[in-house]
C-alpha cells in the first residue's frame, strides 16, 4: 500500500514538472526512400512561458529548455558545434543513422516553430519544412537551439525526424 | 624550405604512405576538434601537407579524407559533392605554390603582389561590409557574435596587407634574403579566402541539392546562416596558418626526407 501511494505522489510530481513541456513517445519509425523523408515518431512541444523563465530579447530555447531541464521536464544531450548546441538526444531517445548499399537513413532531432521573422530576419521557414501540432503549422528552424530566440506564446517543438539519401 | 615535387626523388610507396598518415590526420583533427566551434586543423594542415609533397599527394589526401570521413560524419551527397570540388582544389593551388618553395617568393613578381593585395583586400573589404552594415540578416543572438569575429577578419586582414607589403618593398629593395615572409604571408591570405569561398560553394551546392533553387528565399536564409560557421572558421585558418605554417612545413619536409 505504502509503495501504491508512493507511485502515485510520483506520478503526480512528474505530471506537474512535465506540464511545461509534452513529449511524445516515439510510434514505429517508418523510413521514407529518396530525398529528405518527412517522417516524424517523437517530439517534445512547448509554447514559452515567464512561469517556466523569465523571457528577455536575448533568451534563446536552449535557456528555456536547460529551465525545463533543470525542472526535470525534459532531458537534452548534445554538443557545441559551428552552428550552436546540437542536439542528439531528448529524454534518452538518441538520433541514429545507418549506411547501406541503396543509401544512407537515420532519425535526427529538428527544430520546428511558429516564430518565423522579426525584422526582416527568418527565423524558421515552412520551405524547409512544417509539423503540425494541434492546429499550430510550425515551421522547420533556420537555426539550432542556441540562436533561436524563445518569445513568449509561441511554440517550439524538437521533432525525432527521418531522413534518407539514396545512393 | 623546399617542396618536395618529383624533383624530390620521393619514391610512390612512401607518397601513398604519407598520403595515408596525413589523411588519417585529417581526419582525426577533425573528429577530434568538432565540438569545439570554430576551430579546425583541416586548413593548415592539408595546406602544409600540399606545400612540401606537391599537388598530386595534396590532391590524393584530399579525396581520400572528401570520402573516408564520411565513414564517421555520414554519407551526405552535397557535403560529398562540396568536399570533393573544395578540398583536391585547395590540394592543387597550395601544391603548385610550394613547388620551388620559399625561395621562389623571393623573386615576387609586381603583378603576383598585386593579386595577393587584391585577395586580402577582398577578404577583408567583404567582412568590414557585412560587420558594418545590415545586410546580413542573422538571429538576434548570434548577430554580435558574428559581426565582431567579421571585425577581426578585416583586422588581421589589414595586418596582412601591412606585413605583406612591407616585406614585398623590403625583399625589391633587397633588404631580405629569402622569401619566407612572403610565404607566409600569401599562405595565409589565401587560406582566409579559401575558407570564405568554401563556405560561398556550400551556399550554392546545398540550395541546389535541396531543389531550393539559387535565388529563393530559402538559399538566402542558408546563406545568412552560413555566417555562423564562415566567421569563426576564417579568423581560425589565419591564425592557425599564421603560427603553425613553418613548424608544420619543416616537420613534412623532414619526414619527406627521411623517406626519399
Amino acid at each position: 500500500m505504502k509503495k501504491l501511494m508512493l507511485t502515485i505522489a510520483a506520478c503526480a510530481v512528474a505530471a506537474v514538472t512535465l506540464s511545461g513541456c509534452n513529449f511524445k513517445e516515439p510510434a514505429t519509425p517508418e523510413v521514407g526512400d529518396g530525398g529528405a523523408a518527412v517522417d516524424f515518431s517523437a517530439s517534445a512541444v512547448f509554447t514559452a512561458s515567464s512561469d517556466v523563465l523569465e523571457l528577455s530579447k536575448d533568451t534563446s530555447v536552449k535557456d528555456y529548455l536547460d529551465a525545463l531541464a533543470e525542472d526535470g521536464a525534459i532531458v537534452i544531450e548534445g554538443y557545441t558545434g559551428d552552428y550552436g548546441y546540437y542536439v542528439t538526444s531528448v529524454n534518452g531517445l538518441a538520433e541514429s543513422s545507418s549506411v547501406t548499399e541503396s543509401g544512407s537513413s537515420g532519425y535526427s532531432w529538428m527544430l520546428y516553430s511558429d516564430f518565423m521573422q522579426e525584422d526582416g530576419t527568418v527565423y524558421a521557414d515552412p520551405e524547409y519544412g512544417t509539423f503540425e501540432y494541434g492546429e499550430k503549422t510550425l515551421a522547420s528552424a533556420s537555426y539550432g537551439i542556441s540562436y533561436m530566440p524563445c518569445v513568449e506564446g509561441y511554440t517550439y517543438a524538437l521533432v525525432y525526424q527521418a531522413w534518407s539519401y539514396a545512393a | 624550405m623546399k617542396g618536395m615535387g618529383k624533383k624530390g626523388g620521393i619514391s610512390p610507396a612512401r607518397q601513398v604512405a604519407a598520403v595515408a598518415v596525413v589523411t588519417a590526420l585529417l581526419i582525426g583533427g577533425q573528429l577530434a576538434l568538432s565540438a569545439v566551434a570554430g576551430v579546425e586543423i583541416v586548413t593548415v594542415l592539408l595546406l602544409c601537407f600540399s606545400w612540401v609533397y606537391g599537388a598530386r599527394s595534396g590532391m590524393l589526401a584530399a579525396a581520400a579524407f572528401s570520402l573516408l570521413r564520411c565513414f564517421i560524419w555520414g554519407f551526405y551527397p552535397s557535403a560529398m559533392v562540396l568536399y570533393l570540388i573544395y578540398y583536391p582544389l585547395f590540394a592543387l593551388v597550395f601544391g603548385v605554390l610550394g613547388r620551388g618553395g620559399t625561395g621562389r617568393f623571393a623573386r615576387m613578381h609586381i603583378w603576383a603582389a598585386v593579386l595577393v593585395d587584391v585577395v586580402i583586400a577582398a577578404v577583408g573589404a567583404g567582412a568590414a561590409f557585412c560587420a558594418a552594415t545590415s545586410a546580413i540578416k542573422i538571429s538576434r543572438l548570434a548577430a554580435v557574435m558574428v559581426k565582431s569575429l567579421l571585425w577581426v577578419v578585416f583586422g588581421l586582414c589589414c595586418a596582412l596587407f601591412a606585413v605583406f607589403n612591407t616585406f614585398f618593398i623590403l625583399q625589391k629593395r633587397g633588404a631580405l634574403k629569402d622569401g619566407r615572409a612572403l610565404a607566409l604571408a600569401v599562405a595565409a591570405s589565401l587560406a582566409a579566402f579559401f575558407t570564405v569561398c568554401f563556405t560561398l560553394l556550400d551556399d550554392v551546392v546545398t540550395p541546389l541539392f535541396m531543389g531550393w533553387g539559387l535565388f529563393s528565399e530559402s538559399a538566402a536564409l542558408y546563406f545568412y546562416t552560413s555566417f555562423l560557421a564562415l566567421a569563426p572558421q576564417t579568423v581560425c585558418a589565419i591564425v592557425s596558418v599564421c603560427l603553425l605554417f613553418f613548424p608544420l612545413t619543416s616537420l613534412f619536409l623532414k619526414s619527406a626526407k627521411q623517406s626519399a
